[in-house]
């Protein structure tokens, strides 16, 4: 994984923690490869919500951008990677 | 004097001001139809029912009080009550809101943030205009005052606690109801929950999309009949019975299975003496949202099966939160004082998933009593019986309660790992910060017993007030977009009571109650008659406080000047049953207590301290501040 990868990912990680204000978690509870919802991190539908609306204020991907949810909220990796690949800002 | 007849009667919602237009609205074949909010900007098109506004009072009051208080005129007029009687009789007001309960103005919230403190005109207002309070000030009673706020059951939790403290003997006239009006933070946070429908609601209907919400008031006068007969007023029918059960099993959603509601119609029905074959028609919640619709319809035709005949009244009204139950109730009683029961509007095509379709014209009543349903967020149940009055019962009595535990959390507590720690343990991602406070002190009590014969009381003045203020934020800082949903369904004042019954599996009564004149005590004198009126054994108090932008600067102005912070929780837990015994009794004091310094929670110090030293067998006062140490400013100094 190369460095940008990396950082990105770890930035994220705090950022996710912080934005949905996750009390029982920290970054380094978030594993790349874990599913998002129900095990893993444990985000449910209303999290899904504004995961999409934090990705178009925070990082500028227009919520119509965000098709095919079931692949982008697989993983955190997966979403990293979206996020990664579509950001304006 | 135990039964709660209905003595008086006053609305105010889209179907008609007044009993009399009512009346004739609920048969009308043309009902009021949705339109988009015209009181506050949206990019959002999802109608509402508003409803004109009421007479401006000229102190400053917000648009549910102006409709209670016009609701109220009618109600006391009905009853023919003057204020001379009112002073005369022990007289508890209990009323349900959402929106009166919410420090979500936003152009105030809009000077604090840049720190201009020189307009908190609207953010006092909120202080003075708790409804319940109000009143009491507006009427000059003394009994007790609650404003209850558990979402959108609010109206029929009033209605409930009337019942309790007529049937304990607490009270002898009650003035209960419900109020609420359509808020820009709710219209954008049931929008963000989606339940929304962006057309007139179609409750039941197989098309059905979500709610519309509403603006409304109801008020109902509760007294024996007799008592009202002494005046030349018949109340014929009685609230009969209320039965109240909280599913414990998540913030906003309701458990699948319904078998708390099916409890909680089962409560209701006992109380007032009656089996499932003795009610003609149920006025169900029937919001128009998929789930509750369908939960709902499942659950009732369980009860009542084949017999069952239903309507919701939301197609002609809205969802109007935290005055539904209230005026609702109103209804049930013009249905059955008019023998027929009115149509499910807007109900074409009935959902073939419902096991029983709900009436899509008006049918003759022949039976003498009806049920109501409220279903709130939290999944808070309350279904209530309005019947013909039964012959007059001596009341209960008051029962002194024990004192089972009491934990007050310590300044500067909790720690975020002991928080970090305390949401592990439970499975809680998310919780508010209000929420924590509670549940941190709730922690530290010895033990906790949940189960259905616990009932929870949480009680606070400013509510979740930290995540108000983001709620607010989010509507500021992004007016093109949706605000988060979250924000929203945790911003409300019964999250921490949803949260907490959930965590320790508490399906007995919850209330969520705000004020700000000694809403402890309030909470501690209706854990008394909740424990005399044995609808529980145990009662878990929980009063919190957060601090936020907005809570500190009112609070400053409010303690003329000082700086203060009101952050604090602590649990008190009550109990019937000598043998749960810790700390002692419960005395609830009736004379005043001026020297009482209030503790960041709203509890007073010298109670605290009592029971620090108390132990069993030892008895502790807990008596209200005196009207003085309110410390609200005058007008003129605003």
């Amino acid at each position: 994984m190369n460095e940008d990868v990396s950082a990105f990912r770890r930035e994220l990680k705090e950022n996710l923690v912080d934005w949905l204000q996750l009390m029982d978690k920290t970054a380094d509870d978030v594993k790349d490869d874990e599913p998002l919802f129900k095990e893993g991190l444990g985000l449910d539908s209303l999290d899904a919500v504004e995961i999409v609306i934090l990705m178009q204020r925070k990082y500028g991907i227009p919520q119509s951008q965000v098709e095919n949810r079931r692949e982008i909220f697989a993983t955190f990796a997966a979403l990293a990677d979206f996020i990664m690949a579509n950001r304006t800002k | 004097m135990s039964r709660a007849g209905i003595s008086g009667m006053g609305v105010v919602s889209a179907p008609g001001d007044g009993v009399p237009a009512v009346r004739r609205g609920l048969y009308a074949p043309e009902g009021p139809v949705p339109r988009l909010p015209r009181r506050f900007e949206t990019q959002l098109t999802l109608p509402v029912f508003e409803i004109p506004d009421p007479p401006e009072t000229g102190e400053g009051e917000g648009l549910p009080l102006r409709f209670l208080l016009h609701a109220l005129e009618e109600a006391l007029k009905d009853a023919k009550l003057s204020r001379g009687e009112l002073r005369a009789r022990r007289v508890g007001i209990a009323v349900g809101t959402t929106e009166a309960c919410q420090l979500d103005n936003i152009p105030c919230h809009a000077r604090i943030r840049k720190g201009d403190l020189s307009d908190l005109a609207p953010a006092l207002s909120y202080v003075r205009g708790m409804p319940a309070e109000y009143l009491r000030r507006f009427l000059g009673t003394s009994g007790p005052a609650v404003t209850v706020s558990n979402a959108c059951a609010s109206g029929a939790d009033a209605l409930m606690i009337a019942l309790e403290w007529l049937r304990t003997g607490r009270c002898d006239l009650v003035i209960a109801g419900g109020c609420d009006s359509v808020s820009k933070v709710a219209f954008d946070g049931f929008n963000a929950l989606r339940v929304c429908s962006g057309e007139p609601c179609r409750p039941f209907d197989a098309k059905r999309s979500g709610l519309n919400l509403g603006d409304a008031a109801g008020v109902l006068i509760l007294e024996a009949p007799e008592r009202a007969a002494a005046r030349g007023v018949r109340a014929e029918y009685e609230l009969g019975g209320a039965g109240k059960t909280a599913d414990g099993f998540h913030i906003t959603q309701p458990e699948s299975s319904g078998r708390e509601l099916e409890r909680a119609v089962r409560l209701a029905l006992a109380q007032a003496e009656l089996t499932a074959g003795d009610i003609d028609f149920v006025n169900a919640h029937g919001t128009g949202t998929p789930v509750n619709d369908r939960v709902e319809g499942a659950v009732l035709a369980r009860i009542f099966g084949a017999k069952l005949r239903y309507q919701s009244t939301k197609a002609l009204t809205g969802h109007t939160l935290g005055a539904a139950g209230a005026i609702e109730a109103v209804f049930t009683r013009i249905m059955l004082e008019e023998r027929r029961a009115a149509p499910s509007r807007r109900c074409s095509v009935p959902d073939p998933e419902l096991p029983a379709f709900p009436l899509r014209t008006s049918v003759p009543v022949s039976g003498s009593a009806a049920l109501s349903t409220s279903l709130a967020f939290g999944g808070s149940n309350t279904a209530l019986v309005i019947r013909k009055c039964r012959p007059d019962v001596p009341d209960t009595g008051l029962v002194t309660p024990y004192i089972a535990g009491f934990s007050l959390l310590p300044e500067r507590a909790p720690e975020r790992e002991e928080l970090a720690a305390l949401c592990r343990k439970y499975g809680l991602r998310r919780p508010d910060r209000l929420t924590q406070l509670a549940l941190a002190a709730a922690e530290r009590l010895v033990s906790l017993p949940g189960g259905e014969e616990t009932a929870l009381v949480t009680v606070t003045s400013y509510g979740p007030a930290s995540t108000t203020c983001r709620v607010l934020d989010d509507i500021l800082d992004y007016p093109e977009e949706e605000i988060l949903p979250t924000g929203f369904s945790h911003s409300v004042i019964n999250a921490a009571a949803s949260c907490l019954g959930a965590v320790y599996g508490i399906h007995g009564p919850t209330f969520a109650l705000a004020g700000f004149e000694d809403p402890f005590f309030e909470a501690a004198d209706l854990a008394g008659t909740l424990l005399s009126g044995k609808v529980c054994r145990r009662v878990l108090i929980v009063a919190a406080d957060e601090a936020s932008l907005t809570s500190r600067a009112v609070e400053t102005l409010r303690c003329g000047g000082v700086p203060a912070s009101p952050e604090g929780a602590c649990a008190l837990l009550l109990a019937a049953d000598p043998r749960e015994n810790r700390l002692g009794t419960l005395e609830i004091g009736k004379e005043t207590d001026g020297s009482a310094r209030l503790l960041p929670c709203g509890v007073p110090a010298s109670f605290a301290a009592a029971l620090r030293s108390a132990g069993t067998g030892s008895r502790t006062r807990l008596a209200p501040l005196a009207p003085s140490s309110w410390r609200l400013p005058d007008r003129g100094k605003i």
